[in-house]
C-alpha cells in the first residue's frame, strides 16, 4: 500500500487514534523500534499542536472545521507524513529551538513538541494553502545499513 | 477516551509507580494528579516506565518538574525499565542526564539507599 489518508476530528480523544494510524503504516516500511518512536513521537506532537493551539485557542473557528486530515506516503527508502489543518497560519519552523536547561529551571512542560518533530524526523517543510490551512509535510528515512 | 493505565505497588518504604501504554496529552493531566498523590505520601518513589509505549513532551516536561521538587523535598526518585522506543525523547530532551535510571528494579532499591545515605 503507498498511500492512505485518515480524515478525523481535532480532538484530543482522537491522538491514539492518529498515532495508530501513522505507526501501523510505519511498520510495514521496515522502521526499526527507534524509527517509530520517532515518528510516533512527531506525528502526536503535530496533532496536539494542532488541536491546543491552532483549533482550542480559536473560538471564531466553526466546531466541523476542527478536521485534522493525514495523508501518509511510501517515499524512496522512507515515509512522507502530510498533515493538513483548517487552522490560522502557523509556521513550526519558524518556532525557536528552546534553551533546554532554562526551559526546564523555569518548570515549563510544554513548547517541546516543535522540538521533537525538528530533531526526529529528518525533513519538515510548512505551507499555508489559502481558504483551507497548514499542511506540514514531514519525512523520515531508513537508517542505511 | 482510554484513561491512564497504571499500578501503585508499596515495598516497604518504596512505591513503586508502574506506567503503562500511551501517555500523551490527553493523559497528562491525571499523571501529574497521581504523581502529586505519591509524592505526598512516599519519599522513596520507582517510576517503572518498562511497559510504557508512548510518552508525549508535555509529559516528559512534567516528569522532570516534578523529579526536581521531589529533589528540592529530599525525596528520591528513580526510573526504571526505559526501552527503545522511548529512549529517543529522554535522551534528546537530555532527561537521561538529569534524572536517575536504573536498569531494574534491584538497582534502583541500591540508588535509593546511596542515596538516602548521601544525605
Amino acid at each position: 500500500m503507498a498511500k492512505l489518508i485518515l480524515k478525523i476530528p481535532g480532538e484530543t480523544s482522537y491522538l491514539s487514534r492518529i498515532r495508530e494510524f501513522v505507526l501501523d503504516f510505519a511498520k510495514t516500511l521496515g522502521f526499526d523500534e527507534e524509527g517509530l518512536g520517532d515518528i510516533e513521537m512527531s506525528v502526536d506532537e503535530a496533532a496536539t499542536n494542532i488541536i491546543r493551539h491552532g483549533y482550542d485557542e480559536d473560538p471564531d473557528l466553526p466546531d466541523e472545521n476542527k478536521v485534522i486530515e493525514i495523508e501518509i506516503t511510501k517515499i524512496d527508502n522512507g515515509i512522507e507524513i502530510a498533515i493538513q489543518d483548517r487552522g490560522k497560519p502557523y509556521n513550526p519552523k519558524n518556532a525557536p529551538i528552546p534553551n533546554l536547561e532554562k526551559h526546564f529551571e523555569q518548570m515549563k512542560t510544554h513548547g517541546l513538541g516543535i522540538f521533537a518533530m525538528k530533531q526526529f524526523m529528518d525533513e519538515l517543510e510548512h505551507n499555508y494553502i489559502s481558504g483551507k490551512g497548514n499542511l506540514i509535510t514531514m519525512r523520515k528515512y531508513l537508517k542505511s545499513e | 477516551m482510554k484513561p491512564l493505565e497504571y499500578a501503585i505497588e508499596k515495598e516497604g518504604e518504596i512505591t513503586i509507580f508502574k506506567l503503562m501504554k500511551e501517555l500523551d496529552y490527553l493523559k497528562v493531566s491525571e499523571f501529574d494528579i497521581r504523581l502529586n498523590e505519591i509524592s505526598q505520601d512516599a519519599n522513596k518513589i520507582i517510576l517503572d516506565i518498562s511497559k510504557l509505549e508512548y510518552i508525549c513532551s508535555a509529559a516528559l516536561g512534567s516528569l522532570l518538574n516534578h523529579f526536581n521538587k521531589a529533589r528540592q523535598n529530599g525525596k528520591s526518585i528513580v526510573l526504571i525499565g526505559l526501552n527503545d522506543k522511548i529512549a529517543n525523547p529522554f535522551n534528546a530532551i537530555g532527561l537521561t542526564r538529569l534524572m536517575y535510571f536504573a536498569d531494574d528494579i534491584n538497582e534502583a532499591k541500591t540508588m535509593i539507599e546511596e542515596m538516602e545515605n548521601e544525605k
